[in-house]
């Protein structure tokens, strides 16, 4: 059984490389990466990702890829880099609906690495993404489901915003 | 062989003695007659150098090369300077061979004169005196002052004296000095009671510990160098070297010091007429120089200075040191006339160690323009504060000045001043702002006879009211610690524009109490109210009049108005907000914090019949109680300052509405306001 995984694995290995070769386009890449995602395989579906960002940086694809690329660099708790890609992410993809997501990822970076100032900065930029009017509802909830497959909510109230993935708690910004 | 000496060596010692007396007796008489028959010569010659009145009683001499001066004095016809007792000498060898009058020594026992007409007369003929000191042949002499009492009291109820010891040995290009200098003040328990004819009452006497020095130094070709001067008290004690060269004067050095000390005070009680002479009998008691270093709380290091000497011109080409760490540096001109010119520049930089002090001061800034006499200080200038932009402060300040003119102050009742000030001009800003706040006629009494704490009473025309208030300073930290009270009367509250922008919204008699401190924390707080006034296109009830066409919004009138409010590090806030008006009554909080985060929760109350102004509310007012006279109205603000977030707060008003409003409805109005708001709100933060 062990046999076959590393069999599997160098086998896929190979068959990566071997892609390369053939120069798929940004829309084969993406659906082997989701394909990747969806048989739990994110280590596979990273690279698929970051293929397809460095080979199709402007693809339609790009703005889930980058997301994608930050949640795992999250996961695998590697910060520094985490950072570096919601940075982008943010930069790249000012409007997008995985904006407050990002903020809150790095936030959490933010709080992990203790840089107080930043902290500040992300705060602010959180709590300035809306401007809402609560006149008979308590709260107003946002969703958003990444590449990978996690879902996100962020439940604004009037003096607090929460943050949930795959509805745990992950973060609370009170103003 | 005889040996007749030893026969008789005391007949021969005799005559010999007989021999000596008879030429000392001869030479004592001839000098004596010759200087008798000089003396007017002699006034004359010295007379011939100034412009006062010289009186010698008798010149005696005495042998071998002594000349003794009896009741010498200047005069201008009053006495400047009287010198009882003078003992000169001078070198015998050189007046027999060379038949020249040499110079060696010269001691002054207990010269008395008036310390400012002295100073005047130092002051006014420094250059010649230099120039006379240069000419002097360089020889070796000492001069020696004992007993020196000089009058420095100019007010007629207030006398004081200054008594000083000075010794100077030249020898060769060496300069050596020593001497203690001390003062003792009179004070007149009955402020003015004392004329010219006496007193009647007690008297207390402030005797001045001595200050003991030394100097070290020597000549050089166009001034001298030198290369130690100590200073010694029990509150101070400094080190100085330096030197002059033709106009330029140098030194560096270092002072430490502690300021909390006071000289002792004795009451002596004193019926009748003083007799001036009694001030005199007293001598510095006998305590020791030495200053307690636990007890130092003011250090002056690294003392760089550079002064060009023109009398009564000085340029201050360069002054540098470090006040308790902190870095400070004047440049300028005194000019020692009459009247005691001021013409400065100071900069202090705050102790980069001193964390705690204030971390986010860059720089102070002054510049002065200002006289001094008879203990009378007047002056206009600036003082301006340089802040580092700090990231976590609300709000946070950028620039602080105090622009003055016709400042005041009087130091002839110290340590009790008093202060007047024509007009303060104090401004103020931040990232986004300008304050600015303008005081006139200001009058303050400050007083500074306790070692700790010092107190200010304050009083000015605030523009058309006024304000009053007192503060207290604690000096014993090395930044200090400031609480006061002001009170504010009566001020038109539009006329406040300048401080807040707000209030030229605002009309009406303004009166409010405030409180400041610097410790534990910088804060501002206080309660101000508003009488018989309205609000003109107030932001808030101009958007509400606008929004739900409420023309009345527009203009409010209120029998008062009133808040407490607060300046802190954590941001700016008004809390207890009260406003009555016949259609509005408004309450709440708002506070505005770090980053302009706003927290606030306000109820406003519209009376029905304001609301039916409004063809937006018609249907409002149809779906509400009858019974209610007006709809009270509660919300809560949050978020950034121009994001505000709103949510209508539970209330019986709006229990009703729900009660009566099908959920998609409620959803739909949701939806549109939502929308309304996305419309007019500021393009997205990023």
């Amino acid at each position: 059984m062990k046999i076959n995984k590393i069999l599997l694995t160098v086998l896929l290995f190979i068959l990566l490389i071997f892609n390369y070769g053939f120069a798929r386009d940004d829309g084969q890449i993406y659906s082997m990466a989701i394909r990747e995602v969806k048989a739990d395989n994110i280590d596979f579906a990273f690279m698929y990702f970051r293929s397809l960002l460095r080979n199709y940086p402007d693809s339609k694809y790009a703005h889930d890829g980058s997301f994608a690329i930050g949640e795992y660099y999250f996961i695998a708790a590697d910060y520094k880099n985490a950072a570096e890609a919601w940075s982008n992410f943010i930069n790249d993809y000012p409007d997008s609906k995985g904006l407050p997501f990002a903020l809150m990822y790095l936030l959490r970076v933010a709080g992990i690495r203790q840089d107080a100032s930043l902290l500040e900065k992300l705060r602010t930029k959180i709590i300035g993404l809306k401007q809402l009017t609560f006149l008979f509802r308590e709260s107003k909830g946002y969703t958003y489901k990444s590449p990978l497959r996690r879902k996100y909510r962020m439940i604004y109230y009037i003096d607090k915003v929460e943050f949930y993935v795959d509805d745990k708690l992950f973060e609370k910004v009170p103003y | 062989m005889i040996n007749y000496l030893r026969k008789c060596p005391t007949k021969i010692i005799f005559c010999l003695s007989f021999i000596l007396l008879l030429i000392t007796a001869a030479i004592t008489i001839s000098g004596n007659v010759f200087l008798n028959k000089s003396k007017d010569r002699i006034i004359q010659a010295i007379g011939a150098k100034q412009a006062q009145k010289i009186f010698i009683k008798s010149i005696i001499y005495l042998p071998p090369n002594f000349i003794f001066v009896n009741g010498a004095s200047f005069s201008e016809p009053r006495p400047l300077l009287v010198i009882p007792q003078a003992l000169i000498r001078f070198s015998l060898l050189r007046l027999i061979i060379k038949r020249r009058f040499f110079l060696t020594g010269a001691s002054f026992y207990n010269p008395r004169g008036n310390y400012h007409k002295l100073y005047e007369l130092v002051k006014t003929n420094f250059q010649a005196i230099i120039d006379f000191i240069k000419l002097l042949p360089q020889e070796d002499i000492k001069l020696k002052l004992k007993g020196i009492e000089l009058e420095s009291g100019r007010q007629q109820d207030a006398a004081g004296y200054i008594r000083a010891d000075f010794l100077l040995k030249i020898k060769g290009n060496s300069i050596t000095g020593s001497g203690l200098i001390n003062k003792e003040t009179v004070h007149f328990r009955t402020p003015g009671a004392f004329t010219p004819q006496g007193a009647q009452g007690f008297f207390s006497i402030t005797e001045g510990l001595p200050l003991r020095y030394n100097f070290r130094g020597y000549l050089q070709g166009n001034g001298f160098s030198l290369e130690n001067l100590q200073l010694m008290r029990q509150d101070l004690y400094a080190q100085l070297w330096g030197g002059l060269s033709g106009s330029i004067f140098q030194v560096n050095g270092f002072v430490f010091a502690n300021t909390a000390f006071q000289d002792p005070v004795y009451p002596l009680p004193i019926s009748g007429i003083p007799k001036q002479r009694r001030f005199f009998v007293r001598r510095p008691r006998a305590l020791s120089s030495a200053i307690d270093l636990s007890l130092v709380n003011l250090y002056l290091l690294d003392i760089d200075c550079q002064l060009n000497l023109r009398l009564p011109d000085i340029q201050i080409e360069r002054l540098r040191f470090l006040l308790n760490n902190n870095p400070i540096s004047i440049k300028g001109k005194v000019n020692l006339s009459d009247k005691v010119l001021l013409d400065l520049m100071l900069s202090f930089g705050p102790a980069k160690l001193e964390r705690q002090v204030s971390e986010n001061l860059k720089k102070i800034d002054l510049a002065i323009k200002a006289t001094f006499k008879d203990m009378i200080f007047n002056g206009s200038g600036m003082l301006h504060f340089d802040f580092i932009k700090k990231r976590k402060a609300s709000p946070p300040l950028d620039k602080f000045q105090f622009d003055f003119q016709d400042l005041g102050l009087y130091f002839d009742r110290y340590p009790r001043i008093k202060m007047s000030l024509k007009k303060l001009d104090l401004s103020c800003s931040t990232e986004s702002n300008k304050y600015r706040v303008l005081l006139e006629e200001v009058g303050a009494a400050l007083h500074l006879k306790h070692s700790r704490f010092k107190y200010i009473e304050f009083g000015s025309r605030f523009y058309d009211g006024f304000l009053k208030g007192r503060a207290r300073m604690d000096i014993a930290s090395p930044y200090p610690k400031i609480s006061s009270s002001i009170r504010v009367k009566a001020v038109t509250a539009n006329k406040l524009q300048d401080v807040l922008i707000h209030f030229s919204k605002v009309y009406g008699a303004l009166d409010g109490r405030m409180f400041f401190s610097t410790y534990p924390v910088l804060g501002l707080s206080g309660r101000m109210s508003i009488r018989d006034g309205y609000l003109q296109n107030f932001e808030f009830f101009k958007w509400l009049a606008d929004f739900f066409a409420l023309a009345s919004l527009k203009r409010i009138d209120f029998s008062r108005a009133s808040s407490d409010f607060a300046v802190n590090e954590d941001g700016a806030g008004l809390y207890g907000m009260s406003l009555d008006s016949q259609d509005l009554a408004l309450g709440g909080y708002f506070k505005l914090g770090m980053n302009d985060f706003v927290s606030s929760k306000m109820s406003l109350a519209l009376s029905k019949p304001l609301l039916s102004e409004s063809p937006k509310f018609t249907r409002l007012l149809k779906l509400v109680s009858p019974d209610l006279n007006a709809l009270t109205f509660k919300f809560q603000l949050s978020g950034i300052l121009d994001r505000m977030n709103f949510k209508w707060l539970r209330s019986d008003l709006k229990r009703e509405l729900q009660e009566r409003i099908p959920n998609f409805i409620e959803r739909k109005i949701e939806r549109d306001v939502q929308a309304a708001i996305e419309d007019i709100s500021p393009a997205d933060y990023n």
